[in-house]
Formats: structure tokens, C-alpha cells, sequence
């Protein structure tokens, strides 16, 4: 055997001699690959070792070395020829594919770079899209790509490989809506526009909602600085805002749909404090998270609205005049009986007018509060729509004592009264306690009306003499009765019956009589009577 | 007449009273009596007529006359 192999030996060393001049380049590949039996890279002695070893021998597939170099079936000296003629010779190892970034099936940009690694640097790369570029085991194929399915061979000096992907336009970040750096509201929404429809968005606050090529990003977001990152397939944006609380209408007094006056105030509440407060009417005035709104408003139908930096509000109200106070009767202070009435005046009519004493009737423009009224000090508040006001007032006791007669210038039961001295003065007064109104008449001791004229006035009863009336004295004494009623204010009567008789005057001297006291002077004399008719003149 | 009238009415003033009663001006009284002339006097007593004559005449003739209707005798 020894000697066979020398015998290989020595034969090979002359095939290699005879042909050490073939150059590797001048030489198939694959050629190469199957003399380097042992797959060392380089064809050299052992590979002939190795097919003079199995000379004669049938090739068994799937051997770790191949001595059917040939490969026509047999191991023979052609297989040792062929490795003789290449003796020396360095042989490239196969380049094989290794892996691909992005992965195959995944979904790439038309800008995006394909990477491919090898297990060694290929040789004679060609792609069916794009530009390759080779930087030792790596191919990087560059786009633009056709949006769509990209099925994309890479061809090399040893294989060829397919990658399947699903090309898209990248989306490209446009602006923000509102800007970075603007102060929104802890429920505001930012909305991003891109180029192109963005994908696999995530965002570091909030809710993102993609449409098209916006994103939409709600809140709520948390009061103070927000640094807000929206990550997308593409790429990444940093957004900064100021969020402030967002502020909501909460109640507003009086109540909308109500009646006011024009110089009503309405007052808004908020959650927060409001910015930015413009007003359709009226005047705004802010504080902390009120808003008063302050007339005058104009009389009729008021739609008012009210817009905020977040919003806005419209109330519906009527304005009304207001109603103010003229007067009052009696006058502040002054002394009332319990059952005095209190008249007060307005502008204009009140309405929702309650009192705490009393009863109040309003007619037009004037409220009438009659009582009766608690002796003592009365503090009389009325309350009216608009306003209310209190009035100091003394009640008195109340008058249950009845007017009396105090003098007068007959007395009841009077006899002798000097008729004479009556006639002359043309009066009888009387005097009353208190003020009163009533009647009061001389009538004869029969009832009949003598014809004097009375009169109350004040606290005085007045009889005064008509011509012709004369109260009779002359030849008789003659009994009259002062008869009336008066009342005072609190409505207490006293009959008026004062009963007096004339004394007789009679002095000797021829008297006249007339056809109204002729009866009294002549028919009811006590003395006879000589009438002496005469014509005067 | 007058100072006649005037002083038998003051000699006579517990007696009888004199009234006087003008015609021309007291219509109502001078029918109600039937006066036609002047000087007529009627003489009362308890509100009834008890006398009437007239015509001018001396004191004491006037005197008789109401006296003599009074019924009362002269004293002097």
C-alpha cells in the first residue's frame, strides 16, 4: 500500500508539475471546491493523500470528504489528476447567508436599508430593487423602495436569496395642534399631523386616536409641565406644554331663566379660575373663581353669554326696573295707635313684599300695612323684591277712653244762663278732651232743631247764632238741650246732651219780636204780653 | 207813642212786658193776627189772646185798657 501511495505521490508530483502553471482565477470554482477534498481552503498534498487512499473505492454519499472529485461516480486517477492539477492552489470557502435585518415578512419604508450578513464576504452581489453595498460580511441594500410588496432577490457568487416585505411610505411629522410650548387645559386634545399615516404610535400621556395622518391625543392630562413623547414607526417627537386645570361652568346666581333688575349682579362659578372672560353685557369682574357681571342691563329680555378660555355660557333672564322706595306715611318715628295703617310709596310696583308685623295690601306703587300693631316700640321691616328697609315707630296704648266734655260755655243743668250775653257773642262753644269729629245741634227742651249752625273742628263744638234765632229770655226762661255725638280717632263715641235754661230778663223796656221768636217771646211768656204793632219809619 | 209805650211798660214791668212788632217786616205774625193798622195791640196771657184794641191814646188810657182786659184793678 505504502508503495502504491508513493507510487500516487510521485505520479501526482509530475501532474503538478506539469501543471503548477493554472491559475486559480482560470479555474471553475466549484472545481476548485471538490479538489479540496479535506475543504481546508487550500489543495495540497493531504487532498491527495485522500483520493489516493480511496482509489478504487465507490464514493458513499454524504462522506465528510468527497474523493469522487470528479464526481463521475469512481475513484480513480482522473480524481488524482485533478487534484494534482491544482496543487497549491487556495480555494475561497462558499459564502452562505446568515441572517437579514429587517426580519423577512416585516414591514419596511420605502427609505429603509435592508441588511444582509454572510458567513463570509460574498462576491458578485446583484439585487432585483434598490442598491446594494458590501462592507465585508454584510450587504446593505438601499431604497427607495416601491411602496407595497417588495419581493427582493439578493443574488450572489454563491447562492441567491429572497426576501419577502411589505414596503410603506414613512410618516413624517408635520406639526402639533397646539403648538409645542402653548398652555392647554388638562382636558384639551393635541392633534399631530404627519405626512403619511403613522404607525405603531405610542405616546408618553394621554390617549392617542390615529385618523388618517392625525393623531389625536386626550387628556386628561396632569396640571403643570408635560413633557409629551409620540413614538411612532418612524420616528419620535417631543412635545412640551403647560397644562393648566381646565375650568367648567358651575352654577350662576340668580339662576338663569329668572327675573332681575337692571342693576342686578350676576355672579358665576367655576371649578377653577376662568381666563379670558369677555361678557356680551354688562361688566366682568373676576375674582378667584367667580366672575360677577355687573349691569346696568337693559330692560326687556337678556341673552347673556359668557365665554372663558374654555368655553362658554349663555343665560336667558329678564330684566326688570327695580322697584325703590318714595316714602312713607306716617313719618318715621312719629307715634301710631295699634290700629294706625303704614302706607309706604315705591316707583313702581313692588312685588314679594312681606312685612314682620302687620298685613300688607299692595295697590299700584303703594303697599298699605295695617295692624293691629303691639304697643311699645314697633321695628317694622318691609321686604319687598328688591330690597328691604326698617322704620322705627311708637305705638301707643290704645285709646279705649271716650272724648269728654271739658268746658263749654253752657253747662249741662244750667239755669240762669244769660241768654243775652249768647245772643250777643253769636256762640256757644264746647270743648272736648281730645280731638273729635261728630255732630252737634241746639234743639228746644221738645227736640226741635232752634236752627243754630254747629260745627266740630279740633277739639272744639261750635253753635253758632243764625239771625232770628235768638235764644229767648226776655219775658221767660227758656230750656234748650245742646244734643250730638262725637268720636275721637280710635272711633270712641260720647253723646253730646247738655241741658240749660235761659234766666228771664226782662228790664221793663219794649222788646222786639219777630215772626221766629214770637212764640217763644209772646205764646210762652210767664207774664201777660201787650204786642204793639208798629210801622217802622 | 214811644216814651207812652215806654213808660207804662216800665211802671207795669211785674205786671205785664211790652213787645213791639213791626209790620212791614214781620208779615208772618201781622196775618197770623189780622193786624190792619198800627198802633193795634193785642194782649197775650198763657199764649192766648186774651184782648186787642188799638188806635193812639194817652198812658193811662192804655193802662185801663190792658188792665181792664187783665182783669186787674188799677191799684192807684
Amino acid at each position: 500500500m505504502k508503495k502504491l501511495i508513493c507510487s500516487v505521490l510521485t505520479l501526482s508530483l509530475a501532474l503538478f508539475v506539469l501543471t503548477a502553471s493554472y491559475a486559480e482565477e482560470d479555474t471553475d470554482i466549484d472545481i476548485l471546491r471538490a479538489a479540496d477534498v479535506n475543504a481546508d481552503g487550500i489543495i495540497d498534498i493531504l487532498d491527495l493523500v485522500l483520493v489516493a487512499g480511496d482509489l478504487g473505492e465507490t464514493p458513499i454519499p454524504d462522506q465528510p470528504f468527497n474523493s469522487d472529485v470528479n464526481g463521475d461516480g469512481n475513484i480513480n486517477i482522473l480524481d488524482l489528476v485533478v487534484v494534482a492539477n491544482h496543487l497549491g492552489k487556495t480555494v475561497r470557502p462558499p459564502v452562505a447567508f446568515v441572517s437579514v435585518d429587517p426580519a423577512i415578512d416585516s414591514e419596511i419604508t420605502v427609505d429603509d436599508s435592508i441588511t444582509l450578513t454572510f458567513d463570509n464576504p460574498p462576491e458578485d452581489v446583484t439585487v432585483s430593487e434598490g442598491v446594494p453595498t458590501i462592507t465585508d460580511n454584510t450587504v446593505s441594500i438601499a431604497g427607495p423602495f416601491t411602496p407595497g410588496t417588495l419581493e427582493l432577490t439578493i443574488t450572489w457568487a454563491d447562492g441567491s436569496q429572497t426576501l419577502n416585505y411589505t414596503v410603506r411610505q414613512p410618516a413624517e411629522f408635520m406639526r402639533a395642534e397646539p403648538e409645542s410650548g402653548a398652555e392647554i387645559t388638562t382636558n384639551d386634545t393635541i392633534t399631530l399631523t404627519f405626512d403619511h399615516p403613522p404607525e405603531n404610535v405610542t405616546v408618553s400621556a394621554g390617549v392617542a386616536t390615529i385618523d388618517g395622518n392625525t393623531v389625536s391625543i386626550a387628556g386628561p392630562f396632569a396640571p403643570g409641565t408635560l413633557e409629551l413623547t409620540i413614538t411612532w414607526a418612524d420616528g419620535t417627537q417631543t412635545l412640551s406644554y403647560t397644562i393648566r386645570p381646565f375650568v367648567a361652568f358651575v352654577s350662576v346666581d340668580p339662576e338663569s331663566e329668572t327675573e332681575i333688575t337692571t342693576n342686578d349682579s350676576i355672579t358665576l362659578t367655576f371649578d377653577n379660575p376662568p381666563e379670558d372672560v369677555t361678557v356680551s353685557e354688562g361688566v366682568p369682574t373676576i375674582t378667584d373663581n367667580t366672575v360677577t357681571i355687573t349691569g346696568p342691563f337693559t330692560p326687556g329680555t337678556l341673552e347673556l353669554t359668557i365665554t372663558w378660555a374654555d368655553g362658554s355660557q349663555t343665560l336667558d333672564y329678564t330684566i326688570r326696573q327695580p322697584v325703590a322706595f318714595v316714602s312713607i306715611e306716617p313719618t318715621i318715628a312719629s307715634e301710631l295707635t295699634v290700629d294706625s295703617p303704614i302706607t309706604l310709596t315705591f316707583d313702581n310696583p313692588p312685588t314679594d313684599v312681606t312685612v314682620n308685623e302687620g298685613d300688607a295690601t299692595i295697590t299700584d306703587n303703594t303697599v298699605t300695612i295695617t295692624g293691629p300693631f303691639t304697643p311699645g316700640t314697633l321695628e317694622l321691616t318691609i321686604t319687598w323684591v328688591d330690597g328691604s328697609l326698617t322704620f322705627t315707630y311708637t305705638v301707643a296704648e290704645p285709646d279705649t277712653e271716650a272724648p269728654s266734655i271739658t268746658s263749654g260755655t253752657v253747662n249741662n243743668d244750667d239755669t240762669d244762663v244769660d241768654a243775652a250775653e249768647i245772643n250777643s257773642s253769636r256762640l256757644i262753644e264746647i270743648e272736648f278732651s281730645e280731638e273729635v269729629s261728630g255732630t252737634i245741634a241746639l234743639q228746644t227742651e221738645a227736640g226741635d232743631n232752634v236752627g243754630w249752625i254747629g260745627e266740630i273742628e279740633g277739639n272744639k263744638a261750635t253753635l253758632e247764632l243764625v239771625k232770628g234765632k235768638e235764644l229767648g229770655h226776655k219775658t221767660t226762661s227758656v230750656t234748650y238741650v245742646i244734643v250730638g255725638k262725637v268720636e275721637d280717632a280710635a272711633g270712641n263715641e260720647t253723646d253730646i246732651n247738655i241741658t240749660f235754661t235761659t234766666a228771664i230778663t226782662y228790664d221793663g223796656i219794649p222788646f222786639e219780636v219777630t215772626d221766629e221768636t214770637f212764640d217763644t217771646l209772646v205764646l210762652e211768656s210767664k207774664l201777660p204780653v201787650v204786642v204793639e204793632s208798629y210801622k217802622d219809619g | 207813642m214811644k216814651p207812652v209805650v215806654t213808660a207804662v211798660a216800665l211802671e207795669y214791668r211785674d205786671t205785664f212786658t211790652f213787645a213791639k212788632l213791626d209790620v212791614n217786616t214781620q208779615e208772618e205774625k201781622t196775618i197770623e193776627y189780622q193786624i190792619r193798622g198800627t198802633p193795634t195791640y193785642i194782649v197775650f196771657r198763657d199764649g192766648e189772646i186774651v184782648g186787642r184794641f188799638s188806635g193812639a191814646m194817652p198812658s193811662t188810657k192804655l193802662v185801663q185798657h190792658i188792665l181792664s182786659i187783665l182783669e186787674i184793678e188799677e191799684t192807684e
